[in-house]
């Protein structure tokens, strides 16, 4: 029974070493390098830029750092976080930004009534939490608040090559052949046109936009993020980014400019009718294509207020 | 509590060293601590029916020692049909009341009746089919004076409750498992090294193979009818390795956990898929079951004596009744006909017996013949298994004339189902393992026998991670057999 039972554990031990050795391999591999395109959060340590961007996939599809470095002369990084449109992940995202960097001088939030206000305490939103996966094995101190608001469990973070496996990370981490728009350009980079054949113009979305009852959480967390930047020096300044024409309600789009005003955050609404009425600006309802993102660029060159909020002129 | 699941991962080594441990390696205390064990393992699955599992084991345990003790034949004939009566009784309410019902009624309702039968919402307690074939095998051999009664209680209840075969078999004879469970078991390290190989081959078959090819499979069954003919041809194939590497896995676990406690079970697969004829697929096949209906159902309607019309008729009942077994639908018990049928030509010019051999027995590759008869006989079995996975009978034909179709010539829809090569290639290593280890009790037993150590270890590590890997990101499905 003796040599039985050591063989057993020697076994054990043996694939426990191995998938030790596989896991440090991969995370040697992944090391500095995007698995699939959105794990963005190695890029944003020592960029030390003067504008950072915040926000959903609206953000990271809309602002384009190469514009503001040439229009402004002003570095900046786009950190928008795909799929989340609550400012409690925005808030997460800074905080992170501004644990490996110097505190920008400018902070734009892409906001709109399709961001709400969230939780980092009781996030039940879990989008994309795959993308985040593969900082979950052993967790570095500053990924934590990151891997805890996406409940990473401890499995998921002690046990070699569980996060991988689970999240079905190992072809990509292997291949490393998921290098997206977002990687190359620093935001999402989107030439193609409206494909209504395979997604239906539709105003469906609006069944996500901001409820009268929502105002006041949404103001309140608003309030952190705006008190968040002041603590850090940093200005914030809000864009409502085009959305097209089908989904776009005035007076809803008015209540999250009315909750900037009374925060006294500088406001932007780049909403016009030259863009939202023409559907070649747009790949679907809600996010511009390059030539949408061009003439959206247009107007903010021209808007006195993003201007003189960078101190530009 | 699944094999393939954390809770048994924690509850076998936790058995198994009490078994070895702390029992002092007493045989009455083992014995007792193996039935505790069974029943617990029971229970988590549903406690209420551990009261019928211990009725029906009490009733055969009885009725074997009042049979032994009758006085005249009437009397033991009296006990006999008292216990075959109540355990087909038992299996016959919970497997098979409502098809009977049903089917009555729907044949009363085409002669113009309006029956109002009641269909009950009965749950079929797990495992039942076999823990019945169980009792129904001792207390017919006791009845044929083959076996005496056991009078100790906890044997025999360990004996028709041994946890590893407790829902899924492989279904044991009285003969074969009473008297390892009467007598001393010593550790064997050769043995428990075997058994823990045969569970790591058995886990990679279910969780790796089975569990994947079910996705794929249920995606295509699900929704028949918008897939082209390849593509259901596809899904036929996909349920053919599934339910082959699910309840073969599942044997081998059963089998190898045994092992660990110094009991060995009955073979219940042999490599069927390289069958070169229905007859010996049939003796490959869940080969418990067939020997039991062989033994118990064949053998006492006649068997193969007398003429060649009871010889079809015995053949015809067998395969019959072994597709009803499988459950209460029309699908398991056309299944079933449809074996009877492939199976008819070479008993009616004796070559049943042709191929006792495993095929190209001591070769590398099989010669030109013997892949020609493999091929036949696996697409026969393909063909069969649509009926067995089939719903009803109408689904079934209804898949078969979407196979028979124009867009058979179709290239398959791979990409709509998920399948990709990787996938592919796995399954293919895997046949092509089992090729090698065919003529071993099961495909790796092999590299335990030939491989030096560090490569048998590194193979095994290997498999273990991708296990792992599945198990983690892998879809998990419920043991097909549990059903029965």
């Amino acid at each position: 029974m003796g040599p039985f039972l050591k063989k057993v554990l020697y076994f054990f031990g043996f694939v426990l070493l191995s998938t030790l050795v596989l896991q440090t391999m991969l995370s040697i591999r992944i090391y500095n390098k995007t698995v699939r395109g959105h794990d963005n959060l190695y890029q944003t340590t020592n960029v030390n830029a003067d504008v950072v961007f915040l926000g959903s996939s609206r953000c990271w599809a809309h602002f384009d750092p190469a514009f503001f470095d040439t229009a402004f002369k002003l570095k900046s990084v786009n950190i928008g976080v795909d799929g989340h449109s609550e400012i409690s992940m925005a808030i997460l995202r800074l905080k992170y930004y501004l644990s490996g960097n110097k505190p920008p001088g400018f902070a734009i939030l892409s906001f709109d009534p399709l961001v709400y206000a969230g939780s980092t305490t009781h996030n039940l939103n879990f989008v994309h939490k795959d993308d985040f996966a593969r900082y979950a094995f052993l967790p570095a101190q500053k990924n934590l608040p990151v891997l805890n608001y996406f409940k990473f469990s401890l499995p998921e973070k002690y046990i070699p090559l569980y996060s991988i496996f689970k999240y079905r990370l190992l072809k990509d981490c292997i291949l490393l052949n998921n290098i997206d728009n977002y990687v190359q350009y620093g935001y999402e980079k989107h030439d193609e046109f409206w494909d209504t054949t395979a997604n239906p113009v539709s105003d469906i979305l609006k069944n996500n936009f901001l409820k009268k009852e929502d105002i006041p959480s949404l103001t309140e967390s608003m309030d952190d993020l705006h008190k968040l930047c002041l603590k850090n020096n940093i200005k914030l300044l809000c864009i409502q980014t085009p959305v097209y024409k089908i989904i776009y309600e005035k007076m809803v789009f008015l209540s999250t400019q009315r909750i900037c005003k009374e925060l006294l955050i500088p406001f932007v609404d780049t909403n016009e009718d030259d863009i939202i009425d023409n559907l070649k600006y747009f790949y679907n309802s809600d996010h511009l294509n390059t030539n949408g993102v061009a003439k959206m660029n247009e107007i903010l060159k021209k808007d006195s207020v993003l201007s003189s909020f960078l101190n530009y002129n | 509590m699944l094999f393939n699941s954390l809770s048994f991962a924690l509850f076998l080594p936790v058995v198994f060293f009490l078994y070895w441990f702390a029992t002092g390696r007493n045989l009455k205390l083992q014995n007792i601590l193996l039935l505790i064990a069974s029943y617990f393992f029971y229970a988590c699955w549903d406690w209420r029916f551990l009261f019928l599992l211990v009725f029906s084991t009490a009733l055969d345990f009885f009725t074997g020692i009042k049979m032994s003790e009758a006085a005249n034949k009437s009397r033991k004939k009296f006990w006999f049909w008292l216990s075959i009566i109540a355990n087909l009784g038992f299996l016959g309410f919970f497997k098979y009341y409502n098809f009977f019902a049903a089917s009555f009624a729907n044949g009363l309702s085409h002669l113009g009746f309006k029956p109002n039968f009641w269909t009950l919402q009965v749950i079929l307690p797990v495992g039942i089919s076999f823990y019945t074939f169980h009792g129904l095998s001792y207390v017919i051999d006791i009845y044929k004076n083959k076996i005496k009664p056991d009078r100790n209680f906890i044997d025999y209840s360990v004996f028709v409750s041994f946890f590893p075969l407790l829902v899924a078999g492989p279904i044991e004879r009285a003969t074969h498992l009473l008297p390892q469970v009467k007598t001393n078991r010593a550790f064997e390290y050769a043995k428990a090294v075997d058994g823990l190989r045969q569970i790591l081959w058995g886990l990679f078959k279910k969780m790796v193979i089975a569990d994947s090819c079910a996705q794929f499979a249920n995606q295509i069954f699900d929704n028949p009818g918008i897939y082209n003919g390849s593509t259901l041809v596809l899904g036929a194939l996909f349920f053919t390795i599934q339910i082959y590497c699910d309840f073969s896995g599942y044997s081998d676990i059963a089998i190898g956990t045994a092992r660990l406690f110094g009991i060995d079970l009955l073979r219940n697969f042999a490599f069927p898929y390289f069958s070169r004829d229905i007859a010996e697929f049939w003796r490959r096949w869940h080969i418990s079951l067939s020997t039991w209906f062989r033994d118990y159902l064949y053998i006492p309607l006649g068997g193969s004596r007398g003429g060649t019309w009871m010889k079809v008729r015995n053949i015809f009942i067998i395969f019959i009744v072994s597709g009803f077994w499988h459950g209460a639908n029309w699908t398991f018990i056309f299944w079933g006909l449809l074996n009877a049928l492939y199976i008819m030509p070479s008993i009616l010019l004796k070559t049943n017996r042709n191929n006792l051999n495993i095929a190209a027995e001591g070769k590398l590759l099989p010669s030109f013949e013997e892949v020609l008869s493999m091929g036949t006989t696996f697409a026969l079995t393909v063909f069969a298994w649509i009926f067995f996975r089939s719903e009803n009978i109408q689904f079934a034909f209804n898949y078969v004339s979407g196979v028979f179709s124009k867009s058979f010539f179709n290239i398959p829809y791979f990409k709509g189902i998920g399948f990709n090569l990787y996938f592919f290639a796995i399954v293919f290593i895997f046949f092509v393992i089992e090729w090698w280890g065919r003529e071993h009790q099961y495909a790796i037993q092999r590299i335990g026998l030939l491989w030096p150590k560090l490569s048998r270890w590194s193979f095994y590590c290997c498999l273990s991670i991708v296990i792992y890997y599945f198990s983690v990101a892998g879809p998990t499905q419920q043991f097909i057999y549990f059903q029965f």
